[in-house]
């Protein structure tokens, strides 16, 4: 079937949000706004990797016989005389694949299926290339891994030049594991997620971005069209990438066509059980499915969504697409929830967390975030994961606070939990000088991927927004976020965006922090008050002098500017300014009263600052009072318990 | 004078009851005051290690910044925390001394109704041996209760929407729950037969408190339900003013709230252990 370019009548949508900037603008100055950069308006991405497919669901083997056509554009300056394609289902064939032996699998809830899943290619032809069959030039394995078959190399009988296009024509089976890493099958629930052969990325050197499926990272592609019919029973309810523009009924099934233009993924479920919502959010068709019985879960995403979306658009650009489909699997399928694909997000928990969590919250938001940070950039993911879970946890950040405030992740026992405290918290449980723009396989457990890529990266950035200003920052990623939409940046990238309006200084932190893994501790390290000795020969005149001097002292390679509040014994306060040069900045004070408190960093803008209880200090002989709240929750919990138990 | 009155009358006067009722639910308050915050003394040396003390607003701070201080309160202080685990032998130990505060109040109120008591020695040996069996019994009544509620649960696994199979699991506990506080009932019962007859074999005792809660069940079942109930909602009132009054920087307040709420707990069980005396009659 052909391929060409539709009318985008949601462009005309968009014109009109885009025309309404001053809403949006405002909503932005609440909390150190941008607006939109008048005139910037992104470009299209070229059609690189386009897919015409059909695909019909075998529900009862939970199999996928998939036929279609791949449109490929050589947009590199070289020729190409071979092709990697990603056939990522190959992860759950069995135990040996590099997915499954690698003790990290569990990392994205890669446990061992109950029914194993592969991708086996039938048919693989190149119609410009007098339909040659290529099958027999498919690399059997993955590249120096004999026991791992998701990436494979295709000899090409002659080179594609640069600019040329080359059509592929296939055919092929995929048979869905039960359902983990957000792919598979449970019950008659399934989700398919990189379930068709897939073309690894030409980077415009010429060089293939191929790599087999590893447990820690995720995925990379070219953007193009995808136009894509799902034959299923007629019992099933679809959820798709894109939008669906034609639907036929007949022989006791159902076939959805879904287009979806300027993406490179494309995902999709089908499950007879779903509940739908429909609603306008932004000039996007959101549509939700859920499971029975998550009616709350439902209300509060849609509640979500009809204030994050407006806040994402003026922040990161406006979302292109017209459409955006939330599937929220059931809780027996809970491996295919909390996940991005263009324009389509998995969400999930059970279905009381509405009523007492900000769970699910806190899963959309996260996903949400995943369309531009992911979607609309489509950076190396593995290669930096940072770009995309980074820099979209620090977006989460910034889109919790301005929505919920500071208590964003509940309350428990009267202590409410704020998703900067939990990002701290996972960040430091387990210190680690790894540089946060690692390649996802090079880091040595998923502990690590999450405390350094996901809370590590937010709180960097939390703390640039701290020192630096919050709009200078949020300008500065607004302008990236537009800049390279489509463009699939690079860490250098985001760093001359930044640079542009960031001061060197902060350019210096954020390198040191991304590629060398630098950190920061500030302390009052000594805080000391003696009476000046009077001279004899003066005659005493008022009450004795006291010199007070006060030591801070920064470990760490970051240099960051920071203040020290100095409380009098009258109360009196001083607050005096470090630049962060140096191991240690002294102050000293003579009057009649000393020194009694020293505090560095009292606003607490450092973020990334490894211990935050060694940032003040009262004078020896000032009593510190210990608060007792701890202790009075301790003892509850005690007597809660104890009442429990007794006999 | 009955062989019970004549052997209470031999006891050395040191061992006869002195005081009020009040006096021994003072005891008995004081004891679990003592043990809940001698098992929290960790939370507060931990407290003092981190230094928090040192911010102005300490007390405060805790509940302030979305619990960025609490976390690197329990952060810096883990190996500390970890390291002052609560000793399984030192819980059994506290456990087992609570019977004594116990006997002391079941002892004040019998005497209090006419009823003669049993020797302390004696008396503790059965409560000793009513706790153990009451904990058995309550962790298979549990163990019965979670594998129904599990057995419930995967029958209805497969129903499109999920509440079904999790509502039907709730209430598989919710019944576990009341046949728990049926053996509450029944354990207080027991108690107070063994502080008064203990002459009687423990078995028979047994039977007999079960066979008086079958007489009286539902007067039984009605004031004790309601004891349970106001005690619910005295725990969960003085938590929630205790939590507002930390929030506000009010700690010293808080701690005196949840030790007021823990008295008045303990004076609710003083009172219904009166009722019980009182409707159980001298000899029953």
């Amino acid at each position: 079937m052909p391929l060409s370019w539709s009318p985008h009548a949601h462009r005309r949508r968009a014109l009109l949000w885009r025309a309404a900037p001053v809403l949006a603008a405002a909503l932005l100055l609440l909390a150190g706004p941008v607006s939109a950069e008048p005139g910037e308006s992104p470009d299209r991405p070229p059609a690189i990797a386009s897919y015409a497919l059909h695909a019909r669901l075998d529900a009862e083997r939970h199999e996928i016989h998939g036929r279609g056509q791949i449109l490929w554009l050589n947009s590199s300056a070289q020729p190409v005389s071979e092709l990697y394609l990603h056939l990522y289902l190959n992860a759950f064939e069995g135990p040996h694949t590099l997915f499954h032996r690698s003790p990290l699998r569990q990392a994205r809830g890669g446990k061992a299926p109950r029914r194993w899943g592969s991708i086996r290619l039938q048919r693989l032809v190149a119609r410009e290339l007098g339909q040659q069959d290529l099958l027999p030039a498919l690399e059997p394995h993955s590249p120096g891994d004999p026991q791992d078959h998701t990436d494979r190399r295709v000899a090409l009988p002659a080179a594609v030049q640069p600019g040329e296009r080359l059509t592929l024509e296939v055919e092929w089976v995929s048979v869905l594991p039960e359902v983990q890493v957000r792919t598979g099958f449970s019950r008659d629930f399934h989700f398919a997620g990189q379930w068709f052969p897939k073309l690894a990325r030409l980077e415009p050197d010429g060089n293939w971005a191929h790599f087999a499926f590893d447990p820690l990272a995720e995925f990379y592609a070219d953007f193009g069209s995808y136009d894509v019919t799902l034959d299923v029973p007629e019992h099933m309810i679809v959820g798709a990438t894109g939008q669906r523009v034609a639907e036929t009924r007949g022989e006791g099934r159902v076939s959805a066509r879904y287009r979806a233009d300027d993406v490179h993924d494309f995902a999709w479920t089908a499950w007879p059980h779903f509940r739908e919502r429909h609603e306008q959010i932004a000039g996007i068709a959101v549509r939700l499915l859920h499971p029975p019985g998550h009616d709350r879960n439902a209300e509060r995403t849609l509640e979500l969504l009809r204030r994050a979306i407006p806040h994402f658009n003026a922040r990161y650009g406006l979302y292109p697409y017209p459409t955006l489909t939330v599937v929220h699997p059931p809780s027996h399928a809970g491996e295919a929830g909390g996940m991005e694909y263009p324009t389509l997000i998995t969400t999930g928990g059970d279905w009381h967390l509405g009523f007492w969590t900000r769970a699910i919250e806190y899963v959309t938001v996260h996903e949400l975030g995943h369309q531009w940070f992911y979607g609309l950039l489509a950076s190396d993911e593995r290669r930096w994961p940072f770009l995309d879970e980074g820099l979209n946890s620090y977006a989460e950040s910034v889109a919790l606070r301005e929505l919920f405030g500071d208590d964003t992740g509940g309350t428990v026992l009267g202590f409410s939990l704020s998703s900067e405290a939990l990002r701290r918290f996972g960040m430091l449980l387990r210190p680690s000088s790894l540089p946060i723009a690692l390649a996802a396989s090079e880091f040595p457990s998923i502990v690590d991927v999450g405390s350094t890529v996901y809370q590590r990266t937010a709180l960097l950035f939390q703390t640039l927004a701290n020192v630096y200003g919050e709009q200078e920052l949020t300008r500065a990623l607004h302008s990236y976020a537009l800049r390279f939409r489509f463009r699939h940046p690079t860490p250098e990238d985001l760093l001359a965006v930044l640079g542009e309006t960031l001061p060197p200084g902060a350019l210096q932190n954020l390198r040191g922090a991304l590629f060398q893994g630098h950190g920061v501790d500030y302390r009052v390290s000594s805080l000391e008050a003696a009476t000046v000795p009077r001279d004899p020969a003066v005659p005493a005149q008022g009450s004795p002098e006291i010199e007070s001097r006060v030591v801070v002292s920064r470990s760490g390679e970051l240099q960051l500017p920071v203040q020290v509040l100095l409380t009098l014994q009258t109360g009196e306060q001083l607050r005096q300014s470090w630049d962060g040069v140096g191991a240690f900045w002294v102050f000293t004070h003579r009057g009649p009263s000393p020194i009694v408190s020293a505090i560095v960093d009292p606003e607490r803008r450092i973020a990334l600052d490894g211990d935050l209880l060694d940032n003040a200090r009262v004078l020896s002989r000032e009593r510190a009072n210990a608060p007792l709240s701890l202790f009075a929750r301790g003892a509850e919990l005690w007597q809660w318990l104890g009442a429990a138990l007794r006999p | 004078m009955t062989s019970e009155s004549a052997h209470m009358n031999a006891m050395p006067p040191v061992l006869l009851p002195v005081g009020s009722a009040w006096r021994a639910v003072l005891l008995r308050f004081g004891y679990d005051a003592g043990a809940c915050l001698l098992l929290a003394l960790p939370l507060w040396h931990a407290t003092v290690a981190s230094a928090i003390g040192a911010f102005p607003n300490a007390a405060g701070l805790l509940h302030l910044d979305g619990g960025v201080w609490l976390l690197e309160l329990l952060r810096t202080q883990q190996a500390s925390l970890r390291a002052s685990v609560v000793p399984g032998g030192l819980l059994l130990l506290l456990s087992s001394l609570a019977l004594l505060p116990e006997w002391w109040l079941l002892r004040v109120l019998t005497r209090r109704a006419g009823a003669p008591c049993a020797e302390l020695t004696q008396a503790l040996r059965r409560l000793g041996v009513l706790a153990l069996g009451t904990w058995a019994l309550r962790a298979l009544g549990w163990a019965a209760g979670i594998s129904l509620a599990l057995g419930v649960r995967s029958l209805l696994q497969r129903q499109p929407d999920e509440r079904t199979a999790d509502l039907a699991a709730c209430a598989a506990l919710a019944f576990t729950l009341l046949l728990q506080l049926g053996v509450s009932l029944l354990r207080d019962l027991a108690a107070l037969r063994l502080v008064r007859h203990g002459h009687q074999r423990l078995l028979a005792e047994l039977v007999r408190a079960a066979r008086q809660l079958r007489a009286r069940a539902a007067p039984l079942s009605a004031v004790y339900g309601s004891y349970r109930a106001l005690s619910l909602a005295v725990l969960l009132g003085a938590h929630c003013l205790s939590v507002v009054l930390a929030q506000r920087s009010h700690d010293a307040l808080s701690l005196l709230v949840v030790l007021l709420g823990l008295g008045l707990r303990v004076a609710l069980e003083g009172l219904w252990l009166r009722w019980l005396v009182t409707s159980a009659g001298p000899a029953t």
